[in-house]
């Protein structure tokens, strides 16, 4: 029972870490709090529900879409609402109100949209039936969503760590001040991390059909919980903590399950409060912010 | 060490009668000097007597409400700090603020890009060989102490190639093998043609750069010439050589 | 003032001393598994369904069915044994390692008794764990069947046993619209709301039902002539979800849920009790 909830969580974990990197990518580089990334996750997952049901497109295909077009849709959000919330003194806890009845209003609108019933895509339309992995037998459709959150997470690594606007995007969640000192276009960066933000949510709400078992437009705020403590775990504000974080959000949960399965659903607060009490900085982090 | 150049050759920073203001504080009140190429002028005086403002002026982090600075022949007025550092102007800064999780090379490398200079790897290795750097130059700048951030400060600004580098207190903090090798630097900076304007409280330090110094006090030049005459001034000894000697 | 209460079954609402509260349209939780403990106490031991694996979410619909069932299954002489008693949060959305550790009980009937997310989530992930059970029960398949058979496909279904709800059994009416009536009317209502047909919306119309047929039968609108007027149509009022009958509490314990079992091809059929039954229960691997 042991190894499976290790061996599951892993799988799992890998999974709950795409699922709060965009948060923590965002929070990263503006300060800034989206409270409605559980939403634009639920809105992914609507959207592969319908590219899948009406169009016939595998999830394989629509996560670049969803991704890319996401991103793209992201853009103009960014631009009618983030400046002048990045100018305010108080930007961050201002971000709290603003995605806060963001966060509403998605919701709101997803549910008379959709419906409140609960959607899912079949598990055959990625894959169906177990797979074996480190000697426990998981969902082969875990693996999957697993293994897509584990190249989105590196290639998001790889582009942090080796391309220029990676170096320019650690600039200035270094330090904006000293990166607008340097030259480098805070509101451009910001934008295109905004947008990667939300491409990643929506990446994520691909594969939240076959992680969760089903999708309601009510999904959102439990989701911004989870993604919440995998980012404040990690680190707020270094995205690779993110995976750390999410490993053990995954494992943390599948352990709670198997040994106080009651309470599972107490893990993402009492992860919140233990890092709180005693690593405000999170488990791998410095301590990046002053307030 | 200054190697005088033929009077002929035009100076490479001119100021003239900078005025500054904060408020009703004259932070300048009427700062005029001129540097060559490959010259030394260190800048003294006691805390608030406007040494890092004329540097800050110079770099463009102030605008002075009056007076001027021309580099090169040209002046300088509504310049931002990037554009005078792509002129060939740059700065240390008294603390140093790197970026703190990024690497030492990659500190460096943002730098060169800053001052449109190429960032080619072998230049920036070459870089942090010559300050001392190479070992952490993978490290995150947060882990270095107090003498590797003032030398990763100054590859920054090297990394800019600048034709006039400010330096702010890049001695305090450092000890005293740290501090001969900046002298050396600076020195060697001087040598291949750098002109370099040096805030210093440490004497000792200044005194190894070079013999010309400006003191200031309250916003104004109180003395310019030679290091060791200016302990013979009567209005230094009482502004600054009595603070100097308290410590 | 009298609160109708269309669905809320927790049973801790309901007590003699509360005459504020009366419950419409489905049983008190205590009193949905009846069907379910009898089927398992009499057929169980037949079946070779003698391990008995619970698994419920911990919310008062769902905790009060196990607490009730849990009641009956270790009462004195019982002939089956619970292996495996845990809740879950409601929240819970992956049943995987659940069902590997209900599996290393090895129980012949597993009984999961959660919402509908829940018996979603649950149903697929065993599907995709690739662990067999003899039996297996879920809750919601019954109440929201077209939910279900969308998320979890009738081949995620097939063999499954769960309540069969109005839905299934298709009652005449003495009262209200057939079933027939009752689904074509909400399709032109809220067909394209997102909201499916299932037995909710049964509910909600044997409701409107109890109502209109007290307000009928009331002499005035204050509380008690209101409550009497709903009492005066216990065990009479026959609506398509059975025979409504109210406890002195005010908890509804008629409209009772038999218990089916899908075939492969998606169809509910009445296994328990057998008087109702129009098949017989396929013990297997589901």
């Amino acid at each position: 029972m042991l190894l499976h909830a290790l061996a599951g969580g892993l799988v799992y974990g890998c999974y709950f870490a795409l699922l709060g990197l965009g948060l923590n990518l965002v929070f990263g580089v503006m300060r800034i709090v989206n409270l409605a990334h559980g939403d634009l996750i639920m809105l992914g997952a609507m959207a592969a529900y319908f590219l899948y049901h009406l169009a016939g497109l595998s999830p394989l295909w629509a996560a670049p879409l969803v991704a890319g077009g996401f991103f793209l849709l992201a853009l103009p959000l960014y631009a009618a609402l983030l400046p002048r919330l990045l100018a305010a003194r108080e930007a961050e806890m201002l971000s709290f109100t603003l995605f806060f009845g963001l966060q509403q209003i998605i919701e709101a609108l997803a549910a008379i949209a959709f419906g409140p019933s609960e959607r899912s895509l079949p598990a055959r339309s990625l894959a169906a039936g177990p797979i074996v992995l480190l000697g426990q037998s998981v969902p082969k459709s875990w693996a999957f969503s697993a293994l897509v959150a584990v190249i989105a997470i590196g290639l998001f690594y790889l582009s942090l760590h080796h391309t220029r606007l990676g170096l320019f995007t650690r600039a200035v969640m270094a330090s904006p001040e000293e990166a607008a000192a340097s030259g480098i276009d805070l509101s451009r960066i910001s934008a295109i991390a905004f947008g990667l933000g939300v491409a990643l949510a929506g990446l994520a709400g691909v594969f939240a059909p076959f992680m969760l078992g089903s999708v309601t437009p009510a999904m959102g705020a439990s989701l911004n919980l989870v993604a919440f403590a995998t980012v404040v775990v990690g680190s707020l504000g270094a995205p690779l903590g993110t995976i750390f974080g999410g490993l053990v959000y995954g494992v943390g949960l599948l352990l709670m399950q198997t040994y106080f399965s009651t309470w599972a659903d107490l893990l993402p607060d009492l992860l919140l409060i233990a890092i709180l009490l005693f690593r405000p900085s999170g488990l791998l982090g410095r301590r990046l912010r002053v307030a | 060490m200054t190697s005088p150049e033929p009077p002929a050759a035009p100076p490479l920073l001119e100021v003239r009668g900078l005025v500054k203001r904060f408020g009703g504080f004259r932070a300048l009140d009427g700062v005029s000097f001129t540097l060559r190429a490959g010259e030394i002028l260190g800048l003294v005086g006691p805390n608030g007597s406007g040494k890092t403002t004329t540097l800050n002026v110079i770099s463009g982090l102030y605008a002075p409400e009056a007076g001027e600075v021309r580099f090169a022949g040209r002046p300088l007025r509504g310049l931002s700090p990037r554009a005078r550092v792509h002129r060939g102007i740059n700065r240390t800064f008294q603390s140093p603020r790197p970026f703190a999780s990024l690497s030492v090379r990659e500190n460096v490398r943002l730098a060169a890009r800053f001052g449109g200079r190429d960032a080619a790897p072998e230049r920036i290795e070459a870089l942090l060989e010559r300050l001392g750097l190479a070992r952490w130059a993978a490290r995150p700048a947060a882990e270095l102490n107090t003498g590797q951030q003032k030398r990763l400060d100054l590859a920054r600004a090297l990394a800019t190639r600048p034709r006039l580098l400010l330096v702010d207190e890049i001695a305090a903090g450092l000890n005293p093998a740290e501090l001969e090798s900046m002298a050396e630097l600076l020195a060697a900076l001087a040598a291949g043609g750098t002109a370099l304007l040096v805030v210093e409280h440490l004497l000792g330090f200044l005194g190894r750069l070079t013999e010309r110094v400006i003191v200031m006090n309250a916003g104004r030049e109180i003395f310019e010439g030679r290091l060791a005459e200016a302990s013979r001034d009567a209005e230094v000894v009482r502004v600054f050589l009595g603070e100097a000697a308290r410590r | 003032m009298l609160l109708f209460d269309p669905t809320g079954t927790g049973a801790a609402f309901f007590s003699k001393d509360n005459p504020y509260i009366v419950l419409l349209a489905d049983p008190v939780s205590s009193v949905w598994p009846r069907y379910l403990w009898e089927f398992v106490l009499n057929e169980g031991p037949k079946l070779g369904l003698k391990r008995i694996a619970l698994l419920y979410a911990t919310n008062d619909f769902t905790g009060t069915q196990a607490n009730a069932l849990r009641t009956a299954l270790k009462a004195p002489g019982s002939p089956v044994e619970i292996v495996f008693d845990e809740g879950v949060p409601t929240s819970t959305s992956n049943y995987t390692v659940l069902i590997d550790n209900i599996a290393a009980a090895n129980p012949d009937l597993v009984i999961e008794l959660g919402y509908t997310g829940n018996d979603i989530a649950f149903l697929r992930n065993l599907q995709d764990s690739g662990q067999k059970f003899k039996a297996v029960f879920a809750l919601y398949p019954g109440i929201e069947t077209n939910v279900l058979m969308k998320n979890v496909d009738k081949s995620g279904l097939a063999g499954i046993f769960t309540y069969v709800t109005a839905l299934g059994l298709d009652l005449k009416p003495e009262a209200g619209l057939s079933l027939a009536e009752l689904r074509e009317a909400y399709e032109k209502a809220y067909g394209n709301t997102g909201v499916e047909f299932g037995w909710n919306a049964i509910a909600g119309h044997v409701t409107g039902i109890v109502i209109t047929e007290a307000l009928a039968h009331a002499d005035t609108l204050a509380q008690e002539d209101l409550r009497k007027a709903v009492f005066s149509l216990s065990g009479k009022l026959k609506t398509l979800d059975g025979t409504f009958e109210l406890r002195e509490d005010g908890a509804q314990i008629g409209e009772l849920t038999p218990i089916g079992q899908f075939d492969a091809e998606g169809n509910l059929r009445v296994v328990y009790p057998p008087e109702l039954a129009n098949a017989k229960p396929v013990i297997g691997q589901t």
